[in-house]
């Protein structure tokens, strides 16, 4: 027979273990809940894309001696379809044989879910794509997003309003045309109405002007309104 | 008792070192290689015409274009694609070279984009891939890897294309060519510009 002491001694180890033992399960659930959300984040950012993609949108058509450009964007916030996405930017197209360029605006995937600026660059190095992500523009509101560079530099920088986001420094460095779209992996089921470029602009390297020229062919699922060469709406995609 | 103890111990700063890498990865602007944008293809831009057509156009814009006077054995000359701006041709152009009959920008074996350019559009100080060399006295550029990102380009050649940029007075020739061709053929191409 165990004594008073010894028995209560028993419950009291007997406790600890329990308290332990729930300290543990609480530690491995935890663990595991990070797993899941560390998983989801990387896998969801290896989704395969569609490769189709729908634009409705711009193209300046020149101009090798372009140092930028310019325009305001709506941030138009329709739901998403799953494993798809769209994008509104503005682009310095670095070469067409290649696939090179820089490219400025905002992103809502199906991933995410939510809408994120980002800066994309494909140039000849290795690796050839980069994509830098920034802050989250509220839907409804407008932003100005620009990329240009100084004269004898081969660096663009990248502003959204008056912020500078990052310089980057493709290789090739030079224009040869500029564009403004509205992008999308689905013609189906994902709307872009109320898409609103203006503003649209090229630097000089002293000034900004507004586009003189422009060109459109949007996808038949979409429809675009011409107001100037400078500005924009589309819609459609639903 | 002290089993327990290390062990939860150990899973505890597992778990936080797990959020913290999550916290302060989202925290920061992430490079992310896994989302494919794009830009509208010049095919979709540009009309194809002929190579005596586009050169004589951008001969009277006072931009002078030369075109290769050698190629490899087999290639032909296909493709002239211009830009048209308010009913006049913009001063680009690209030509498209084939062995197999192959016109297209995206899948010819050779392509010359040629546009007016200030000076060699590949920096020294920032391209730290390739080689800066000279052909016929002229700045040049060559890399015989140069990654494409054109999808039917890749499915047919793979991945990189032999590249050569060549300096020619105001106008800059981005010669890109399949990995059958050499890159001793592809300089005897640019400097036969």
């Amino acid at each position: 027979m165990l004594s008073r002491e010894s028995k209560e001694a028993k419950m009291m180890e007997n406790r600890i273990k329990r308290k332990e033992r729930e300290i543990l399960k609480a530690t491995s659930l935890l663990l595991g809940l990070s797993l899941v959300i560390l998983s989801t984040h990387y896998v969801g950012l290896a989704e395969a894309w569609p490769t189709t993609r729908y634009y409705a949108g711009y193209w300046y058509g020149d101009d090798a001696y372009a140092r930028g450009t310019s325009g305001s964007i709506y941030t138009i916030n329709p739901s998403v379809p799953s494993n798809n996405f769209y994008c509104q930017w503005h682009s310095v197209v670095i070469s067409y044989t290649y696939g090179y360029w820089v490219q400025l605006g905002y992103n809502k995937n199906s991933t995410t879910n939510v809408n994120k600026i980002y800066i994309e660059v494909l140039d000849s190095g290795t690796p050839a794509r980069h994509v830098y992500w920034y802050g989250t523009p509220s839907a409804g509101s407008t932003h100005n997003y620009l990329i240009w560079r100084n004269t004898g530099q081969s660096s663009w920088t990248c502003t959204e309003d008056s912020t500078n986001l990052r310089t980057v420094t493709p290789s090739p460095y030079m224009p040869v045309d500029l564009q403004s779209m509205s992008e999308s992996t689905t013609d189906t089921g994902l709307s872009i109405n109320g898409t609103h470029f203006s503003y649209l602009s090229f630097y000089t390297g002293s000034d900004w002007w507004l586009w003189d020229v422009a060109y459109a062919d949007p996808d038949p699922c979409y429809t675009m309104t011409y107001d100037q060469y400078y500005e924009f709406h589309a819609s459609g995609g639903a | 008792m002290t089993k327990y103890k290390v062990m939860a111990g150990c899973l505890s700063i597992i778990a936080l070192t797990v959020f913290c890498a999550i916290i302060s990865n989202s925290m920061q602007p992430k490079e992310n290689t896994e989302i494919p944008y794009g830009i509208v293809p010049l095919s979709k831009i540009a009309t194809r015409i002929s190579f005596s057509d586009s050169i004589s156009s951008l001969s009277t814009l006072g931009m002078q274009v030369n075109s290769p006077k050698w190629l490899p054995t087999g290639f032909t000359p296909e493709s002239a694609y211009v830009r048209y701006r308010s009913d006049k041709m913009d001063k680009y152009v690209v030509f498209t070279f084939s062995k197999s009959g192959t016109d297209k920008i995206e899948t010819s074996e050779l392509t010359i984009e040629v546009y007016p350019c200030e000076s060699l559009p590949f920096d020294k100080n920032t391209t730290l891939w390739g080689k800066f060399i000279e052909i016929n006295g002229l700045q040049a550029y060559i890399y015989d890897s140069a990654p494409v990102n054109i999808a039917d380009y890749k499915v047919l050649y793979g991945d990189t294309a032999r590249l050569v940029s060549i300096q020619i007075g105001s106008v800059n020739y981005l010669l890109r060519g399949v990995p059958a061709i050499s890159m001793d053929e592809m300089i005897k191409i640019a400097s036969s510009l």
